[in-house]
C-alpha cells in the first residue's frame, strides 16, 4: 500500500481524473473531497463491504419455491386488507 | 441457448433475455450476465436471477415497492450514464432478497437496489448513500405485526 502524508487543503491525484483533497482534519477525523468521473462509484468502505456480504448471504443455497414466497405475500395482502 | 443450472436444471434462454451487469453484483464482480426467471404461476412480485457465468449461483429478487409503497431514491448520475437511461418508463427496480431457513424471516436489501434499463437490458446494483433504507428490511413484517 502506498502511504502519503498530506496536510489540510492538499490533494492527491489518481490516474488522470480522480482527485482526493483533504478538506479538514480534526480530532481523529479526516474530511475528504473527491472529484471523479460520473461512472466511478465512490462509497464508504464499510457499506460497500456490508453489501458484498449481504449479496453473498443472499445467493440461494437450496431450491426456493416462488410459490411459497407468494403464499407469504398473499397472506400479507389478505391481512392488510382485512 | 442452454445452461445446466444447479437449482433449475437445464435452462433454456434467449440471448436477448440476458441482463448485463457491467460491474457485476457487489461480491460477485465477475458475474456480469444474469438470466431473469419468472414463475409462470407467480403473482409477479418475486423472480429469480440465475447467473449465466456460474451455474450454481442464483438469487431471488423482488419488486421493492411491494414492501414499501413509497420507496424512492435518486438514481446517481453515473448510473444513468452507464445504463444510458433516457426515460423513466424504461427503468425497472429490483431488490435482492435473502432467504433464511425460516421463510417468514426473509429480508430484502433496500439499500442496494438493482436498476435496470429494460430497453438495453443493462443493470447496475446501486449503493444508496442515504441511510434511511435497510440492507435487511423484513419482507413479511407487516404480516407478522398483523398476526
Amino acid at each position: 500500500m502506498l502511504i502519503l502524508t498530506r496536510k489540510k487543503d492538499e490533494s492527491i491525484v489518481i490516474g488522470n481524473d480522480i482527485v482526493i483533497k483533504v478538506v479538514d482534519v480534526e480530532e481523529g477525523r479526516v474530511k475528504l473531497g473527491i472529484s471523479a468521473p460520473g461512472d466511478v462509484s465512490i462509497h464508504r468502505y464499510e457499506i460497500y463491504e456490508a453489501i458484498q456480504q449481504e449479496n453473498k448471504e443472499a445467493a440461494i443455497n437450496r431450491q426456493v419455491s416462488i410459490k411459497d414466497l407468494d403464499t407469504l405475500i398473499k397472506g400479507k395482502k389478505t391481512k392488510e386488507q382485512g | 441457448m442452454k445452461l445446466n443450472t444447479r437449482f433449475f436444471g437445464e435452462l433454456e434462454y434467449e440471448k436477448e433475455d440476458l441482463l448485463h451487469f457491467p460491474s457485476g453484483l457487489l461480491g460477485f464482480e465477475g458475474c456480469k450476465e444474469f438470466i431473469p426467471i419468472d414463475n409462470p404461476d407467480g403473482v409477479g412480485v418475486f423472480r429469480w436471477l440465475q447467473s449465466a457465468d456460474r451455474p450454481e449461483l442464483a438469487f431471488v429478487v423482488m419488486n421493492p415497492f411491494f414492501v414499501m409503497a413509497d420507496y424512492e431514491f435518486e438514481i446517481p448520475e453515473g448510473v444513468v450514464e452507464t445504463l444510458r437511461l433516457k426515460r423513466p418508463e424504461d427503468t425497472q427496480v429490483l431488490a435482492v432478497v435473502k432467504i433464511p431457513d425460516d421463510l417468514k424471516k426473509m429480508t430484502v436489501n433496500l439499500r442496494a437496489p438493482i436498476v435496470i434499463n429494460t430497453k438495453t437490458k443493462s443493470a447496475v446494483q446501486v449503493v444508496l448513500e442515504d441511510e434511511k433504507y435497510s440492507l435487511k428490511h423484513p419482507v413479511a413484517s407487516s404480516m407478522q405485526d398483523a398476526g
